[in-house]
């Protein structure tokens, strides 16, 4: 797992109270049981805070598991990482 | 006509809370008129919390959850006389066109640490007398 999966699992962990162990790509994020819509927005603004990016209304649709939340942030945050580098 | 119904209810602290993670957290939640008229009034915590109620039962009566859903395309303003209506824009508005909404009643409410927000959609039916069903968006 890289460091951008490491931030996004830990803060989803601390965020909404799940155990490590518990969080895999594979988890349903309506199946955690605090994934409520304003934890979730936490979620949001803790990764959006970590690495400087903006995650649209619009991309959070459709967006099942865990892995999928993190695959996401990997892309906005690469291409984050690019536009500084320019 | 059809209903649908939304409810929601919040800690005026968590909300609190949430718009206190960043500089950008009301912006991504509230629309400017919103954080306007929060701010002038007095006890501006409760009135984030009872927009934000608003928006939330307002997604569930549309049956969705927080997902895909813009934020910022659900506005509250209150009328002169203080009572509360929705303003919607965007994609927001598109899936209340699809719904065949013909009126919606919003109703805000608050006591001690808590926020309220129950949104009723009185929505006409298709030519067949069944709901509608809110268009996919993407």
């Amino acid at each position: 797992m890289d460091d951008v999966s490491c931030e996004v699992y830990r803060i989803i962990g601390e965020t909404l109270r799940v155990p490590p162990e518990e969080l895999g790509p594979d988890l349903p994020i309506r199946a955690i049981p605090n994934a409520e819509s304003i934890k979730m927005l936490t979620v949001i603004l803790k990764v959006e805070k970590q690495f400087d990016i903006e995650i649209p209304d619009e991309a959070t649709f459709g967006l099942a598991t865990v892995g999928q939340f993190d695959e996401l942030v990997q892309i906005l945050a690469a291409e984050r990482a690019t536009a500084i580098a320019r | 006509m059809l209903i649908r119904h939304g409810v929601d209810i919040e800690a005026v602290s968590e909300v609190r809370r949430l718009l206190d993670l960043s500089a950008r957290a009301k912006r991504r939640v509230f629309t400017a008129r919103e954080v306007e008229d929060c701010e002038r009034a007095g006890d501006s915590d409760r009135h984030f919390a009872g927009r934000f109620c608003t928006k939330e039962a307002l997604f569930k009566a549309l049956g969705r959850g927080w997902q895909g859903m813009g934020w910022t395309e659900a506005e509250v303003r209150a009328d002169p006389d203080g009572a509360p209506r929705l303003i919607t824009t965007g994609r927001v508005k598109a899936m209340i066109e699809a719904l065949g909404v013909r009126s919606v009643a919003l109703s805000i409410s608050h006591t001690g640490d808590l926020a309220m927000a129950s949104v009723v959609l009185l929505c006409a039916p298709d030519r067949n007398g069944r709901a509608r069903a809110a268009s996919r968006r993407r």
